[in-house]
């Protein structure tokens, strides 16, 4: 092997040289990516034609000028390549803050990311230095990546992120008051005084509150997921076991209205108690999920009541002793067996025996108030005829219309059949308002009374006095417990002021309807609407009584 | 006190008084016999002068013991009985009554100031066969049921 000359290796060096360029030139330029190359001197030395189409701009305007700019700003500045050249790193960050990175692939390349307004495009730039053999930088390449579509794709994405992010946050916040308002809830639920169950829509025990616990004495783990029904025997009044489909918690779930009831429930230890209970169905999207009962101990009330039916019933037997004897003695007295008495000594006996009817009246009335407030009385139906009742009504008044020289009409139409009611409500009703027309009507008066169909189902009973009236203001009051028209007072001082309440709630409670009209001086019409079903029949603890004519 | 006992005898010896008359006297055997049992004695007499009036003959007991014995022993045709009373009440009273054979086909009137529809109900399911309260009945009402029923 023969020594190279120095010649000769210089003219390899050279032809390498112009090879590596050849190449060079062929790889900047055949390359798909754009790319520019300039020289230490900052002057274009490559200006590949993927840069030329991208940018708009020609090889031939470019190579050889610094004009590198023109591709990407409106004013002349440096480009990454520039500054690489120079190698003044320092002025990376005032160009290119916070969007440059140092190259981890290659030593001396910076990579940056920037947007061009002019061009709307987002670019990727990779700039790097070229050195020759000595290592001494002969120029940079800058090759540019269009990442735009990558770029708001990022963007999109980062949007959508934020949102997803924001939208995560807001659930997260409502997971938490929903969280917090359940706490409530459910603090609110357990520390309810009355005891509280949910069942499931086959009765199997979901939730209790602390209340219910101790009303049954179970505790809430050893009975969740039984069924109440087994847990807690319900007996109704008398004493029969309530199978599950009777119970309420069964029938709301079949969609009934049940209202509140009371029903004698069976603890823990097998003791009874009484509890009124209420039970609505829990609905969930138009179906009937299961059902929530609140139930309360009624023991006490039901004591107290007895109590006071009893007070009510002892005392108005006592009460009743007094006049009872009053009664007889003067009917004993008039009635001649203690001697014929003097016109005189009749009169005073006579006033007595008056106001002694009016006070049994008066007692009567009272009793009945308390059984009508407390709903007690009994509704006990037969079939009746209105025309007969009302007739023998009118019958114990006969004397005092006679009395009085009254007018009596009566149109009792043949239309209106026998209805089923309780009889003595009907009196109650009658004998009231004929007493009232009759004693507040003045001598020579007249009285009609009416019955006639208003309807096919309806019968309408009426009475019609030429009497005082009821004073207009006092109108909206006549129903009222213990009110008596000033006018009323004046003409008769012996009424309870208790006659029209009673007979209205009567009324009330067995669906019919009462009202008015009247004019003071002129006269007062009643009517009672009266369905021709009658009256429902009604269980109770007593009668109301009727009073005295 | 001592005035109303005056009264009351005062008051038997003219039942009895009546009694005697030659006229009541012959129709004496086809009188029938009431026992008023009510511990009110001034109602119990008043009624049973009444009755006496009616052409019935009176016995009147005090209590539901009294009254129970005086029915066992005296057979009487028909029974006004009061509820409330010492010693004994009605409700006890007619169930003894009932239970002895001798009282069972007695008719009772249960004659009292209870007005309440269970008593009404539980006494008639003892046996008594009328209910009249006191107060809203005149004497001349109770005569009227105590003929219907000795019809």
């Amino acid at each position: 092997m023969e020594i190279d000359s120095a010649a000769n290796k210089e003219r390899r060096a050279e032809e390498k040289y112009k090879m590596c360029c050849h190449d060079f030139r062929g790889v900047v330029y055949g390359s798909p990516i754009p790319q520019f190359v300039i020289g230490a001197d900052h002057k274009v030395i490559y200006w590949n034609n993927a840069l030329a189409k991208y940018s708009g701009i020609d090889e031939k305007e470019v190579v050889g000028t610094n004009g590198q700019w023109k591709a990407f700003y409106d004013q002349e500045r440096p480009c990454l390549a520039d500054i690489l050249v120079d190698q003044k790193i320092e002025l990376i960050p005032e160009f290119y803050e916070g969007k440059y990175t140092k190259s981890k692939l290659v030593a001396d390349a910076y990579e940056a990311v920037d947007y061009f307004p002019g061009m709307k495009k987002w670019l990727f730039f990779t700039a790097a230095v070229m050195r020759d053999d000595s290592g001494e930088i002969i120029g940079a390449v800058e090759t540019l990546e269009d990442i735009t579509e990558r770029k708001e794709a990022e963007n999109r994405l980062k949007t959508k992120t934020e949102k997803l992010q924001k939208n995560e946050e807001k659930l997260i916040d409502a997971i938490k008051k929903l969280g917090e308002e359940k706490a409530k809830d459910d603090a609110i639920l357990m520390s309810i005084g009355d005891g509280l169950v949910i069942t499931d829509n086959s009765g199997g025990v979901l939730m209790m509150n602390n209340a219910f616990e101790k009303m049954i004495g179970w505790r809430a783990d050893e009975i969740t997921g039984r069924s109440l029904t087994e847990i807690m025997p319900c007996r109704d009044e008398k004493g029969d076991l309530v199978p599950y489909e009777k119970r309420f918690i069964c029938r709301v779930i079949e969609g009934e209205e049940t209202g509140t009831a009371v029903f004698y429930y069976t603890r823990k230890d097998g003791t009874c108690f009484p509890g009124a209970v209420t039970v609505a169905s829990i609905d969930f999207g138009g179906e009937k999920l299961g059902a929530v009962s609140v139930i309360r101990d009624v023991t006490k009330e039901i004591e107290l009541d007895r109590a006071k039916s009893e007070f009510i019933s002892l005392a108005s037997h006592q009460l009743r002793d007094a006049p009872t004897a009053i009664r007889w003695s003067t009917e004993a007295l008039l009635s001649g067996i203690a001697g014929e008495l003097g016109a005189k000594q009749r009169e005073y006996i006579e006033e007595i025996s008056r106001c002694n009817k009016s006070a049994i009246g008066l007692i009567n009335d009272l009793l009945n108030v308390s059984r009508l407030d407390l709903g007690t009385f009994i509704v006990d139906t037969k079939k009746i005829s209105l025309v007969e009742i009302c007739e023998s009504e009118l019958k114990q008044f006969e004397t005092l219309i006679k009395d009085k020289s009254l007018e009596i009409a009566k149109n009792f139409s043949s239309d209106v059949s026998e209805i089923e009611a309780d009889p003595q409500l009907v009196q109650i009703i009658f004998q009231n308002l004929i007493s009232n027309a009759i004693y507040y009507t003045p001598a020579k008066g007249r009285i009609s009374l009416a019955l006639s169909l208003s309807d096919a189902d309806t019968a309408l009973f009426s009475i019609t006095d030429t009497g005082l009236g009821i004073p207009e203001e006092q109108k909206p009051k006549i129903f009222g417990r213990m009110f008596r028209a000033s006018n009323a007072k004046k003409a008769r001082a012996g009424g309870s002021g208790l006659g029209l309440y009673v007979i209205k709630q009567i009324t009330a409670q067995v669906g019919w309807s009462i009202g008015f009209e009247s004019k003071e001086n002129e006269g007062t019409t009643f009517y009672v609407e009266i369905p021709l079903s009658g009256m429902p029949k009604r269980d109770g603890q007593t009668k109301l009584t009727k009073g005295l004519a | 006190m001592r005035k109303r006992q005056q009264g009351r005898k005062k008051f038997l010896a003219n039942i009895i008084f009546q009694a005697w008359q030659p006229d009541n006297f012959t129709k004496m055997s086809i009188k029938k016999k009431i026992l008023i049992i009510d511990d009110e004695v001034f109602l119990a007499n008043v009624l049973s002068e009444q009755l006496a009036q009616e052409g019935y003959v009176c016995d009147i007991a005090g209590d539901g013991r009294e009254g129970l014995e005086k029915s066992l022993s005296i057979n009487p045709d028909l029974i006004i009985l009061d509820l409330i009373m010492p010693v004994m009440d009605g409700f006890t009273m007619i169930e003894r009554l009932r239970a002895d054979n001798r009282g069972k086909k007695i008719p009772v009137i249960v004659l009292s100031n209870i007005n309440n529809a269970k008593t009404v109900e539980e006494m008639r399911s003892k046996g008594a066969q009328e209910y009249l309260v006191k107060v809203n009945n005149s004497l001349t009402d109770i005569v009227a049921a105590v003929s219907k029923l000795l019809k």
